[in-house]
């Protein structure tokens, strides 16, 4: 049974903790140590042949994560994360932007993606430095081959003769890069795009 | 019809607009005389119907009237498990207080002068 209560009390302590994601961590802190003590008081206070029902019942009387996070943020004077067009619109334009119109797709995408109050810096460094120009790198690439020229001199009879072959960027090498090329744009959007939402799935307006 | 919904609907938030104004002088009253921990000042105020309808959601307006020093708190040891947060009321929260219950009266009455309540 006490497994039972701590578990129960575990739980809701996590899902408020979520919840309150955007409250500053001081503040944040002391709340959710009050709410832990008050809980834990709570069901001190139920009987000992409470059922778990009973301990079900005395949780939700303290109320939903979100409506003590929205209180919180109602009267701390916390700001709700304002989602604008542009932040959907940078999710999207940074991997296939360059595409549409070349290069300039994925430029619009970075400055709606700079603009935006959702993600925090280091995200935005991600979302901007991989890849530069999104999916248009790896398209460039397949277009234009990048071809190495290996050169070599030889001295014959005094006079220097050069060789030169050109070798296309074959092999294990090429597919290896082009899938990562590929593949990084998409997994960073797809990140930043579950960022968007668990950031403002919460916000009750 | 659906005008009767949309007004119950405002009147609903109206009411809980002013229970949401109110609370905090009441958590202040309910200190005037005494210091209390948070579950102590819930149980209070859930004693009077329809005050608080979750009980955390105190919890964030204690750390808000604390931030503002309104309160202040104390810890102290408790009989049963872990040291308590006490609230006491500082001299700026009795005067925002005091502040409160004379605009209050006045309101009331005018109110109640108009809506017929208030005579007994």
């Amino acid at each position: 049974m006490i497994d039972i209560r701590q578990n129960a009390v575990d739980d809701y302590i996590e899902r408020l903790e979520r919840s309150m994601r955007d409250v500053p961590a001081s503040r944040r802190s002391e709340i959710v140590a009050e709410i832990r003590q008050h809980l834990d008081e709570t069901l001190a206070n139920l009987p000992p042949d409470a059922t778990e029902a009973d301990v079900r019942n005395a949780i939700e009387s303290v109320g939903e994560p979100d409506e003590i996070a929205s209180e919180a943020r109602d009267r701390l004077g916390i700001r709700p994360v304002q989602v604008r067009w542009t932040d959907t619109a940078a999710v999207i334009l940074l991997p296939i932007g360059g595409l549409i119109v070349p290069f300039l797709g994925w430029v619009v995408g970075v400055i709606f993606l700079w603009m935006s109050s959702v993600w925090t810096t280091k995200e935005k460094l991600i979302g901007t430095f991989i890849v530069p120009g999104g999916l248009l790198l790896p398209f460039a690439l397949a277009a234009f081959p990048v071809t190495i020229q290996t050169c070599s001199e030889s001295n014959v009879n005094g006079v220097g003769v050069g060789t030169c072959s050109e070798a296309s960027y074959a092999g294990i090498l090429t597919l290896v890069v082009s899938i990562a090329l590929i593949l990084a744009p998409i997994v960073v959007a797809v990140y930043l795009g579950r960022r968007l939402r668990t950031r403002t799935a919460n916000v009750t307006p | 019809m659906r005008y009767m919904v949309a007004a119950a609907a405002s009147q609903d938030r109206l009411i809980a607009q002013m229970r949401r104004g109110t609370l905090e002088f009441c958590v202040l009253a309910l200190l005037r005389e005494e210091e209390r921990y948070g579950f102590d000042l819930v149980k209070a105020l859930g004693e009077e119907d329809g005050m608080v309808t979750s009980e955390g959601t105190i919890y964030p307006l204690l750390t808000r009237l604390r931030r503002d020093g309104l309160v202040t708190s104390t810890w102290r040891e408790s009989p049963s498990g872990p040291p308590r947060r006490y609230y006491q009321l500082t001299h700026k929260g009795r005067r925002a207080l005091d502040d409160f219950v004379a605009e209050w009266r006045r309101f009331r009455r005018a109110v109640d002068r108009f809506v017929g309540g208030g005579e007994r």
